[in-house]
């Protein structure tokens, strides 16, 4: 497959924290180093740093951080106090809440955002 | 392929399963039940019963490890809970409290 041969830019980062592509978490995970997932987690994440979700990751939770990244594929809430980012190739599903988000182009999404602008969204007033 | 690892500023509390190794430097509380080896590094801290082909512990494990092929709790390694295991191997300066029931399963 042509992803193969493109591992995502997150691959030449260093990760202290890793979920591998075999394996499965039901819990909590919480932390303060940068979070990479290529297996599966369900449940709840709270970090005070960026949440990535690698190419291969499937990741069914309620999300709180900074910052999370979708390479792969997100069901589940997030509320980040800064960016999330769903990257080409990602499929994602229900609400995710930032002040900024970036839904790149080949991304796939289906829910809710809210940026927090402060801006009504004219519909009510 | 990458080992999963659990950072020492990371904490996981609930079901860890899989076929890939497992490198805890953090903390994990539950269960970890894994066709792999387990690695427990210094600081790391495990609070759950463990299932693994290989269990290597350099950090602190309390909890009952079963099914293991291997234990091995290292010099630094501290460990309370009942092992059960084909082989075990305890260094000089290692701290462990429990029960020992060795699999004899020899032909």
């Amino acid at each position: 497959m042509f992803w193969s041969d493109n591992p995502g830019v997150n691959m030449s980062r260093d990760f202290e924290a890793v979920i591998g592509k075999d394996i499965v978490i039901k819990g909590e995970i919480e932390g303060t180093q940068d979070l990479l997932v290529e297996g599966r987690v369900e449940g709840t994440v709270r970090l005070q740093s960026e949440l990535v979700v690698g190419p291969a990751g499937l990741v069914d939770a309620e999300v709180e951080g900074p910052a999370m990244t979708v390479e792969g594929q997100f069901n589940g809430t997030a509320n980040c106090g800064d960016l999330i980012t769903l990257a080409a190739g990602c499929h994602g599903t229900g609400e995710l809440k930032a002040p900024r988000i970036v839904i790149e182009e080949g991304a796939a999404f289906t829910g809710t955002l809210n940026m927090e602008t402060g801006i009504q969204d004219g519909r009510g007033e | 392929m990458a080992d999963t690892i659990i950072g020492s500023k990371t904490r996981v509390n609930g079901v860890i399963s899989g076929r890939d190794r497992l490198v805890v430097a953090g903390l994990v509380e539950g269960q970890v039940a894994m066709e792999a080896d387990v690695l427990v590094e210094a600081p790391g801290r495990v609070e759950a019963s463990v299932r693994a082909q290989g269990v290597f512990v350099h950090g602190t494990v309390n909890g009952e490890v079963a099914g293991a092929a291997k234990v091995e709790i290292a010099t630094d390694g501290r460990m309370i809970g009942d092992v059960r295991t084909g082989r075990i191997l305890i260094s000089d300066g290692a701290v462990f409290k429990g029960r020992v029931e060795m699999d004899v399963t020899e032909g």
